[in-house]
């Protein structure tokens, strides 16, 4: 696994973000209250300014361009899975915790292209039993090539 | 808006529990057995099915936002997710500024932010860094 550290093992680009991804994303985050007018709107399509999507949209959910549509996987050892490389002998994952710098916003119409990185792993005693620290890197550009966001994030399994 | 060390935000509340992660899934892609299912959240050794940590983060980010306002970015975010959040537990994310620097733009503020639960559990722990730009 460790041969996976460090490099680009992953490469996603999004569909262009639209107005209504940007609205459902709102909808869904600030239920059970109605979102801000923001992100309602019609966006530029429908005439309005353009929408731009709050700091922590994903505009990977569900299909990018090329990918073959398949149910997620959501067994422990998908992020190996996703690099190709044989996952540890885990069965659940946890969330241990986000690193998030955000540079420029997304707004409809931007395509997104994410390089993800395995950064580390670390192994710890925990309460139940041995647990596997993984840390990924996800960098997030947009199309003019501007920083989007940049985030470590922490994976336990156990 | 009030810029003082100390000050605390207007908190953001939020009982969780199958509605509310239903919609995220169903947005994030995030269908994961111990995000729906009871049981398959005691299999994983927690009392019920739990939230998305990803979904506690929208959280912060909603507490953010609507304190901050339009003049408003934010440059960072680091959480750590301490404690799982169980269904039908209601959830409150606090903010807190704990430092504030002048800068080109405006002010930096440096904003602890954590959310615990009705049970006076801490499930997240973290801070954020703040842009405020001049009116």
């Amino acid at each position: 696994m460790r041969g996976g550290l460090g490099r680009t093992i992953r490469k996603r680009t999004s569909f262009p973000i639209s107005v209504s991804d940007i609205r459902k994303w709102a909808i869904a985050v600030y239920y059970p209250e109605e979102p801000p007018t923001e992100y309602l709107g019609a966006g530029a399509a429908g005439g309005d300014p353009p929408a731009t999507a709050p700091e922590e949209f994903n505009p990977f959910a569900w299909a990018t361009p090329g990918r073959e549509p398949k149910n997620p996987d959501a067994s422990a050892g998908f992020l190996e899975r996703q690099a190709g490389i044989t996952p540890p002998d885990v069965m659940f994952v946890v969330n241990g915790g986000t690193v998030c710098e955000y540079g420029v916003p997304m707004q409809e119409g931007d395509v997104i292209t994410a390089d993800f990185t395995l950064k580390s792993y670390t192994q710890k005693e925990g309460k139940r039993g041995p647990l596997l620290i993984t840390e990924t890197q996800d960098r997030w550009t947009n199309q003019r090539d501007e920083l989007v966001r940049n985030a470590v994030m922490t994976y336990i399994r156990y | 808006m009030d810029l003082t060390p100390g000050t605390e935000l207007p908190a953001f509340v939020r009982t969780t529990g199958f509605a509310n992660w239903n919609r995220y899934a169903a947005v994030n892609e995030e269908f994961i057995p111990i995000h729906m299912d009871d049981e398959a959240g005691k299999a994983a050794g927690f009392p019920s099915a739990i939230g998305m940590g990803n979904l506690a983060w929208s959280y912060a980010h909603i507490m953010m936002r609507r304190w901050m306002g339009p003049n408003g970015k934010i440059e960072k975010l680091a959480v750590q997710y301490q404690l799982p959040n169980l269904r039908e537990s209601t959830i409150t994310v606090h903010g807190k500024i704990a430092e504030v620097s002048k800068c080109a733009e405006g002010s930096r503020a440096l904003v602890d932010i954590w959310v615990d639960d009705d049970a006076d559990r801490k499930l997240v722990n973290g801070q954020a860094t703040i842009l405020i730009r001049s009116a």
